[in-house]
């Protein structure tokens, strides 16, 4: 019994020791499930990141082509109320071809290995993210050297609907919120991977409505931190609209100042289910303008995201979508596109399986192109 | 009724709003070849994020984090007479000559066998305004 268990526990050490990088949402399924706000499956007010007990059912029942028991192991253990636990494994597989100049670059690595805890007494949460950062190309920092913890913050709320406050290191809520961490309205806008801030962030959650405010500061190097070094305020309001709440729009707003820089965003999305072909659309514009304080003029910026998903089949989801980051509006040749198609699997509860082809182009040169494999495994 | 077809006007506008990225910059570019602005709006966005050339991460033993961090390991001389504690200057860099700088190939991906960033070439407007700053003498500015 013992050596079972030991050898369970060294498998479980070796997959995360495989592994790293962040899970966020699937804005896909907010609205396709009939499901109208992202608390209903996820634990975090804005969703993302570790799924509740009826989260874990509609992986099951209706995300899944075959079904199955979406409970934590499977049922075998069933978790008291004030506690929730999680697992997100991550394997992937790219290649990248950048043009005649360099040869297609093939890397097989570990993308994610995140252990999640919640722990609740009364209104009072606490919750906490840790695993190894995700490291494409060797060479490879140790094991432990990468071990951290992306996300950690206590939260004060009632019910999933109600005002609730936050505080800790998350994303703060804006625009869609998608789990792919290179979309460029996550790239450039201060929302890449490892690039969670520290946060105070509070708002208000209904199934018609919801706006969250945040106020946040980067994570100090010392403390793993990466991303703009910035702190500043951000506010997120989304209004869901329809007879069958089919649709929402939604509209952000960040202020972000450093040493070197200030930045300031506003921007929109856009969400609309049609139930009879089964397209989603999801759209997100945001425009921004960057000045800074050593004397060069400021810059106007421009991202967006544009995409179609289309269900041709339970547990089957296609997507395609084109994006583009303007860098600075105002000089020629420094902005960039990217259409991307992608085919998302959920054969059974707990399991998916991606594959993503992307292209570049854009004042970048030859076209950059990617294609990539994904397994994803949650417990 | 009036009101769910106001809304799926309302969101179709959104969406459509997306859709309407336009961004087709077209002015000369006048941006300044300093290192200062180059770090800000080049390095810092496309080189110190993720597991890369961060200050934690420190891919390959290249820190760009800050502007003397940076200066450093890419010129191989401090910008302030003072090297910062643990980083061995490099020489990507050499002042004047873009030709004979390694930071243009790899920025280029000409004769290197990795280009950076790996993940997605920079602008060739970026590209040209570091090729500008090293011809104008690299200075820490």
């Amino acid at each position: 019994m013992q050596l079972k268990m030991l050898a369970a526990a060294a498998a479980a050490a070796a997959a995360l020791a495989a592994a790293a990088a962040p899970a966020a949402a699937y804005p896909q399924f907010q609205l396709s499930t009939g499901n109208s706000r992202c608390n209903l499956c996820h634990i975090a007010p804005a969703g993302g990141g570790l799924i509740n007990g009826y989260g874990r059912s509609e992986a099951g029942d209706t995300i899944s082509q075959l079904g199955g028991d979406g409970s934590f192991l499977y049922g075998a253990y069933e978790e008291p109320d004030w506690i929730k636990l999680g697992v997100d494994l991550r394997a992937a597989a790219l290649i990248r071809d950048r043009g005649e100049e360099q040869d297609p670059e093939h890397h097989l690595f570990p993308m994610q290995g995140d252990i999640y805890a919640y722990l609740r007494a009364k209104d009072f949460s606490l919750y906490a993210t840790v695993g190894p950062r995700a490291q494409v190309r060797p060479p490879r920092d140790s094991f432990l050297d990468r071990i951290g913890s992306r996300e950690h913050w206590v939260m004060w709320r009632k019910r999933t609907t109600g005002y609730y406050a936050r505080a800790g290191r998350f994303y703060a809520p804006f625009g869609l919120r998608s789990q792919d961490h290179t979309l460029y309205t996550r790239r450039y806008l201060g929302f890449h991977t490892l690039e969670e801030t520290y946060n105070l962030s509070g708002g208000r959650v209904e199934n018609e409505w919801e706006w969250h405010a945040t106020a946040f500061t980067r994570v100090p190097d010392a403390l793993d931190g990466n991303g703009p070094r910035h702190t500043g305020v951000a506010g997120y309001y989304e209004r869901r609209l329809g007879e069958d709440e089919d649709m929402a729009v939604g509209a952000q707003a960040r202020a972000a100042l450093g040493s070197d820089d200030r930045q300031y965003l506003v921007g929109g999305v856009g969400k609309l289910y049609l139930d009879g072909p089964r397209l989603l659309l999801l759209g997100e514009l945001d425009v921004g303008y960057q000045d800074f304080t050593f004397g060069a003029a400021g810059r106007p910026q421009l991202a967006g995201y544009l995409g179609v998903t289309y269900w041709p089949l339970t547990g089957l989801m296609l997507g395609a979508a084109f994006e583009q980051f303007a860098q600075d509006l105002t000089v020629a040749d420094t902005s960039r596109e990217a259409a991307q198609l992608t085919v998302q699997y959920f054969p059974l509860a707990h399991w998916e399986i991606m594959l993503i082809g992307k292209v570049e182009t854009g004042s970048l040169g030859d076209p950059a192109t990617l294609g990539m494999l994904q397994l994803h495994y949650y417990l | 009724m009036a009101g769910h077809a106001l809304a799926r006007h309302l969101a179709l506008a959104g969406i459509g709003a997306a859709a309407l990225v336009l961004g087709s910059a077209c002015g000369e570019d006048d941006r300044p070849a300093s290192f200062e602005y180059i770090h800000t709006t080049i390095i810092e966005p496309s080189c110190t994020t993720s597991s890369c050339h961060t200050s934690a991460v420190g891919q390959a033993g290249v820190r760009l984090h800050s502007v003397e961090a940076a200066y450093s390991i890419l010129v191989g001389r401090p910008c302030d007479g003072n090297h910062p504690p643990g980083e061995a200057p490099r020489n990507y860099v050499d002042p004047g000559h873009p030709e004979r700088s390694r930071l243009m190939y790899l920025l280029t991906g000409v004769e290197v066998p990795r280009a950076m960033p790996p993940d997605r070439p920079l602008p060739e407007a970026d590209i040209a305004l570091i090729e500008r700053w090293i011809l104008e003498g690299a200075r820490c500015n």
